[in-house]
């Protein structure tokens, strides 16, 4: 028996192993995290349009996972233990900067159109409050990990001349925009740092903006290139570039259960400016401790 | 069929049983569901209403407080920022309250203005003044002051059970408070009832009245009902992972139950109970849930556990299984019991006995049809009928009276009655003799009367009888009788078997026929012994077998198969005798028959025997045999002169010694007198036959002595050879025989091979023998004469009647040519008997004719006759024809003298009567001159030999002149035969010899012929020549 026949003979006997072994990836789900900005139940009614719809695009089934934690989402994402993840600028600088496979596909738009967004320092209605001085203060912040947290209430703080370790401040993490807005409404915090559109959400509960920051590049869909394959990505992308402001009913109709931020259209990565929070997370010191 | 019905009637009762246990399992179960309904029912009644109480307490201590009626009425009134801060306020002030309700299972608390619209939801703070009222019928009919507890409503983010308190001021509804109970809670009241602890409890909501009324984004937090696509369960619900798999099991039941969509549609609950297997009982409950508008706005479905279920369902399989096995162990008894009785009723029914069964006076009131049958009585006829009156003789002389009737008396008596002396009457009058067996009959422990057995034992009695004949005669036969079962084994056998075989009765009962091999006979002769058996149904022979003494015994054996009617064979009879005397006695005779008794040697048909056998033998290998014919030379002399005893020795002695002369395997036999018979087989070299003549020869040349006589016994032998010389006993024998005569002539004390001149001479000697017996009959024989001429006178003297035989082919014959084949062909009595007789006729004739031919002299051969019948054959045939004995002259050749058979008493007879007696040929014979002495001879005849040879022969004339002197000396005259010249004459003139014969006389001539010589006188003239 020659040589070549005794290939083609362990050939057939070995290939359905390799057959059963190879997972179908067409049929496995596309797991897709977004940053528990808010609670549990909220996430889910916001994106569960966006799912649908993205998994008509890629044409695999698209579940959402949910993390309680900013920095688990991202360590299971370097695990790929995702393949999507709906992240804010600086979750997504700080995955880049230890993942190199993670690959931006899109930045939404802010209800006004633009890619960008920014977060605001809130208080109650009723409350005067000069930044500069006032002492004793508690601040809450969303998650460790988050932009409108560390980052940008120590940017909101500086511009006040004041810092997030100061000994007047304290800061506590809420765990998401929302609870840190009603735990301003509730008077479990003083101040807290959130996102501007969530602070406006909330303004019918007598919740105040003090000051505003400087805007961040929108929240981005970014893919793990190590999970997902080139065409796969290219047309996540697609779909979410075609994505527009919803201006007629069809698009109303689409959009009826996303989540407000997901409704505005969405741009190309190169579209939104990343450099900032990049230059941000170099010149970040260590995260402080928040107060018990 | 009957079994068939009784099995019918058994499923029957098998299937009723079951039927009731599932009719009874069926209420058990149904009073179960109906208890889980109202616990149910009673549990989510009992924490609604204590949600409520508590929800009272709450709404009258907390939320009814002018505080919050006042801000409620206020931000009616107020714009967008005072709403704010009064929505901030309350939701600051009752945070507290809604954390503690959502410990209590609460999900929402909502505040709603008096013009319907959402203030606060705390559940979702961001969703706030759209007009919930106009989806919330409960909030709109307490917005008008009336106060709705407990009730299922959807709202815009979940359904539930609704709690609504309207808020006043001052007596007008400024806004309402509103709670929703999760499910959680009615399902933790579900769960809480005893023994649901297990249960799996879902919420089912219509879909389409859910999505009518809630907000978009909170349609995500449901999915579709597993059961039906019309409802809806919560997400977390839905999800909610580690459920059992009897859950699962159970859902797959319900969502494949056709009947679950109409039942959802038509708002109608269902209660079910599945089971898997014996165990794992779950009672599904779809329980309807009313909403505030009183339709059925979603459905509880509850799976409980139902332990109490799975018992009953096993204690109603085991009463079940329990009830089938009393029912069937029932039927096996009931079935035993009529299969008894029927069994009892039909062996009475096949039974080969009578049987009849009285009552305590007995009268009969059972009875079988066998009884019937041998009373010759109908079962009618029986029933009722006194027994002992009826048929009960009890002997053929006196039966006793009823009183006494032993049949019924002992047995009612509480014994059995048992005898083969009874005797019943049959219905036809005839008496039989029955054995009979009446046993007391119980029943209930109480004795009713007497079962009676009986049989027909007539034939069977007589048969026992004849048995008994037949046993005495089969141990009487002198014949050894063996029987034995299809097997071999012997069941039985007789006396005489014991006294020829030595084994008794019980040493080989049991054992086979085998125990009486000799071992002589191999496989196949007993299995063709089988084979005969199985095809013609016996066997007769003799066999060899072996008595206990371990002797091997002849027997005469006759096997015969046993066979019933269908030919099965049941056994076989063997009938034997010991043939050991009868075999003796056999070869006793069979040597007599095949041995020469004298010399032990086989005789002529043993021989031929053998010599056929030897001939096919030899024929088939292709190899030659030779044949030794012997005869004894001059036997016949020892014989006659020193009798038959010292004959009989001398055979055994030649026999001996030819047994010694050949080797073992070679024939030897004795064919009767003196003659034997060697047959050689396979012999080598081509002369073999011949040496051993002469071995035989030399052997047999040595003297034997015998008591104080010496014998020289000599042998010629005759060979011949096969396939040479012949190809059949016959032949070779007729030929060896031939061979043994040639050997004889030529000498004696010899042996010849047989040749087929021998043949021809032989064919010739037989030829003339038949011939001879012919001219007997034809009469072709004719007398010479020539005539005896006194020396002294010249005168004739007597005629010499020669035997002359006119041959129709060969012309006329010389005695010298036939009379040797006369002797062996035993005509020579008849010849000498007609010479006689010719020859006294013719005398008598020549005496008629006025002749004197003087005496007749008639050659008489010493082997024809013997003394007892001397006168028979010569004196009364000379009588007869009227001739004188004196005028005839018996002449005997010299060597006749010693023939026993001529003994002087013969001679002496003869002389007696007249008759003159002469020896012939004298001088060349063996005589004694003492036998001459005691023989009344009247002349002695020298033989012509002396007389041919006188001139030149000083010899002859000394002997003729000593026979003349002694003739003188002894008174007996002197012939001279063969005289043919005148010298010779004159020689016997001188010296005085007394008379003379020959052919100077007259050669023989025809009895016409001598007449003119007697006449004429003329040997007178010879004479005178003879002398001068």
């Amino acid at each position: 028996m020659s040589l070549l026949r005794i290939g083609i003979l362990a050939l057939l006997i070995t290939l359905p192993l390799f057959l059963w072994a190879s997972p179908d990836d067409t049929k496995r789900p596309i797991r897709f995290a977004p940053v528990p900005m808010e609670g549990k139940k909220i996430l889910h009614e916001q994106f569960f349009g966006l799912l649908g719809y993205l998994q008509e695009a890629v044409g695999r089934p698209v579940e959402l996972i949910h993390f309680e934690d900013y920095s688990d989402l991202l360590q299971a994402f370097r695990n790929d233990q995702i393949e999507l993840a709906y992240l804010g600028p600086l979750p997504y600088a700080l995955l880049a900067k230890s993942d190199h496979d993670v690959e931006p596909l899109a930045c939404f738009r802010e209800a006004d159109g633009v890619s960008s967004y920014t977060c605001s320092l809130v208080a109650m209605g009723g409350r005067q409050l000069d930044l500069a001085y006032a002492q004793g203060l508690h601040i809450g912040l969303t998650q460790p990990f988050s932009t409108c947290g560390y980052l940008a209430v120590s940017q909101m703080l500086a511009a006040s001349g004041r810092r997030l370790d100061d000994p007047g401040i304290r800061f506590s993490y809420a765990g998401s925009h929302t609870e840190a807005a009603l735990g301003v409404v509730r008077g479990e915090y003083d101040l807290a740092g959130i996102k501007t559109t969530i602070a406006e959400r909330y303004r019918h509960l007598d919740l105040r903006i003090l000051t505003v920051s400087p805007p961040f590049p929108g929240f981005g869909v970014y893919a793990n290139r190590r999970q997902l394959s080139a065409d796969e990505i290219e047309r996540l992308r697609q779909a979410l570039l075609r994505l527009e402001p919803v201006t007629s009913e069809a698009d109303r109709e689409q959009r009826k259960g996303w989540g407000n931020s997901l409704r505005n259209g969405a741009e190309a990565p190169s579209n939104c400016d990343y450099q900032g929070v990049f230059d941000a997370v170099e010149s970040l010191p260590l995260l402080l401790e928040a107060a018990p | 069929m009957r079994g068939m019905r009784f099995s019918l009637v058994v499923s029957g009762l098998v299937i009723l049983l079951a039927l009731l246990l599932l009719a009874n399992y069926g209420r058990e179960v149904q009073t179960r569901q109906y208890f889980i309904e109202s616990s149910q029912e009673a549990a989510i009644t009992s924490r609604l209403s204590s949600y409520q109480r508590m929800l009272e307490v709450l709404y009258d201590n907390l939320f009814n407080r002018a505080e919050v009626t006042a801000a409620l009425a206020q931000a009616r009134q107020a714009d967008a920022q005072e709403q704010a801060r009064l929505r901030g306020r309350l939701y600051r002030e009752f945070y507290p309250t809604f954390t503690q309700l959502q410990s209590n299972d609460f999900r929402e608390l909502q505040f709603v203005l008096a013009d319907g619209r959402s203030f606060l939801r705390f559940n979702r703070p961001d969703l706030y003044a759209d007009p919930i009222s106009l989806q919330r019928p409960l909030l709109n009919r307490v917005l008008q002051g009336e106060v709705h507890n407990g009730v299922l409503e959807n709202g815009r983010v979940y359904p539930g059970f609704r709690f609504a308190f309207p808020l006043r001021q001052q007596g007008e509804v400024v806004g309402a408070v509103d709670f929703c109970l999760s499910f959680k809670a009615i399902k933790q009241a579900l769960k809480t009832v005893e023994g649901h602890a297990g249960s799996d409890i879902q919420f089912l909501v219509r879909k389409d009245l859910y999505e009518a009324v809630s907000h978009p984004s909170s349609q995500a937090l449901f999915r579709e009902s597993a059961i039906s696509p019309d409802f809806i369960v919560e997400q977390e619900e839905a999800d909610r992972g580690g459920r059992p798999d009897h859950v699962a099991w159970l859902y797959e039941l319900l969502r494949e139950d056709t009947q679950i969509p109409q039942v959802l549609s038509e708002g109608r609950r269902l209660n079910r109970v599945f089971c898997r297997g014996l165990g794992d009982c779950y009672a599904s409950i779809l329980r309807p849930v009313q909403d505030s508008l009183d339709r059925t706005s979603a459905y509880i479905l509850s799976l409980i556990p139902m332990p109490d279920v799975e018992y009953l369902r096993r204690s109603h399989l085991s009463a079940f299984v329990v009830g089938t096995l009393l029912i069937l162990l029932a039927a096996v008894a009931v079935r035993r019991w009529l299969d008894s009785n029927r069994r009892l009723r039909t062996i009475s029914d096949h039974m080969a006995e009578g049987m009849y069964v009285m009552d305590e006076v007995g009268k009969i009131i059972y009875v079988n049809p066998m009884a019937c049958e041998i009373l010759r009585y109908d079962e009618e006829e029986l029933i009722g009928a006194e027994a002992h009156a009826l048929f009960h003789t009890h002997s053929e002389r006196q039966p006793p009276l009823s009183q006494f009737c032993p049949i019924r008396l002992r047995s009612l008596s509480g014994e059995t009655y048992r005898s083969t002396d009874e005797h019943f009457r049959r219905s036809d009058g005839v008496t039989i003799r029955v054995s009979v067996v009446s046993s007391p009959f119980w029943l209930d422990d109480t004795l009713t009367g007497s079962v009676v057995l009986f049989r027909d034992i007539t034939a069977e009695y007589e048969d026992k009888a004849r048995l008994q004949r037949s046993d005495v005669a089969f141990s009487s036969l002198a014949e050894a009788v063996m029987v034995t079962g299809p097997d071999g084994e012997i069941q039985a056998v007789n006396r005489a078997f014991t006294q020829i075989t030595g084994y008794s009765e019980t040493e080989v009962i049991g054992q086979t026929p085998r125990l009486l091999k000799s071992g002589r006979h191999d496989q196949a002769f007993y299995e063709q012994l089988w084979q005969s058996i199985s095809r013609d149904g016996g066997w007769e022979g003799e066999v060899w077998n072996r008595r206990k003494s371990g002797e091997v015994y002849p027997e005469h054996l006759r096997i015969a198969a046993v066979s019933r009617p269908d030919g099965v064979i049941t056994g076989y009879v063997a009938t034997f005798s010991d043939i050991t005397e009868k075999l003796r006695q056999e070869q006793v005779l069979r040597k007599l028959a095949y041995h020469d008794p004298l010399t032990g040697l086989h005789n002529r048909a043993a021989f031929l025997e053998m010599f056929d056998h030897a001939l096919g033998h030899a024929e088939r290998c292709r190899r030659r045999l030779a044949l030794l014919y012997l005869d004894l030379d001059r036997f016949k002399k020892i014989n006659d002169t020193l009798g038959h005893v010292i004959g009989d020795r001398v055979l055994e002695t030649s026999a001996r010694r030819l047994r010694d002369a050949v080797r073992s395997d070679d024939e030897v036999a004795r064919l009767g007198g003196d003659e034997f018979i060697i047959m050689l087989e396979d012999f080598v070299h081509e002369d073999s036959p011949a040496r051993v003549a002469r071995k035989v020869i030399s052997l047999l040349s040595q003297p034997v002595v015998i008591e104080h006589h010496t014998l020289h016994v000599t042998t010629s032998i005759g060979i011949a050879i096969y396939p040479d010389d012949g190809s059949d006993v016959t032949q070779l024998l007729k030929n060896a025989d031939s061979a043994m005569y040639m050997a004889k002539r030529e000498g004696r004390n010899g042996f010849q091979y047989f040749t087929p001149a021998m043949a021809k001479r032989e064919e010739d000697r037989f030829s003339l023998e038949i011939d001879l017996h012919n001219a007997l009959l034809d009469e072709e024989f004719l007398l010479h004469y020539q005539p005896k001429v006194d020396l002294r006178t010249g005168r004739l003297t007597g005629l010499e009647a020669l035997l002359r035989w006119q041959h129709p082919q060969r012309g006329l014959l010389y005695p010298s040519e036939f009379l040797a084949v006369a002797h062996e062909g035993g005509v020579m009595r008849d010849i000498t008997h007609w010479v006689i007789t010719e020859s006294c006729r013719q005398l008598q004739e020549w005496l008629d004719a006025g002749l004197e031919p003087g005496r007749i002299a008639i050659n008489i051969d010493s082997h024809t006759f013997n003394s007892e019948d001397a006168y028979d054959q010569i004196g009364r045939t000379v009588e007869v024809s009227g001739i004188s004995p004196h005028r005839v002259e018996l002449e005997i050749p010299e060597s006749g003298l010693l023939e026993k058979s001529f003994d002087d008493e013969f001679w002496k007879l003869l002389v007696d009567m007249g008759f003159e007696l002469s020896i012939d040929d004298f001088g060349i014979g063996e005589s004694s001159l003492l036998r001459l002495k005691h023989l009344p001879v009247t002349t002695l005849k020298i033989d012509k030999s002396f007389i041919r040879d006188i001139e030149s022969d000083e010899g002859d004339r000394a002997i003729i002149r000593t026979v003349v002197a002694m003739g003188q000396s002894l008174g007996v005259r002197v012939l001279a035969e063969g005289v043919e010249q005148a010298s010779q004459l004159a020689f016997l003139c001188q010296i005085g010899c007394d008379e003379a014969q020959g052919h100077l006389f007259s050669t023989p001539r025809p009895a016409e012929q001598i007449a003119p010589l007697l006449r004429e006188h003329a040997f007178r003239k010879i004479l005178d020549c003879g002398r001068s």
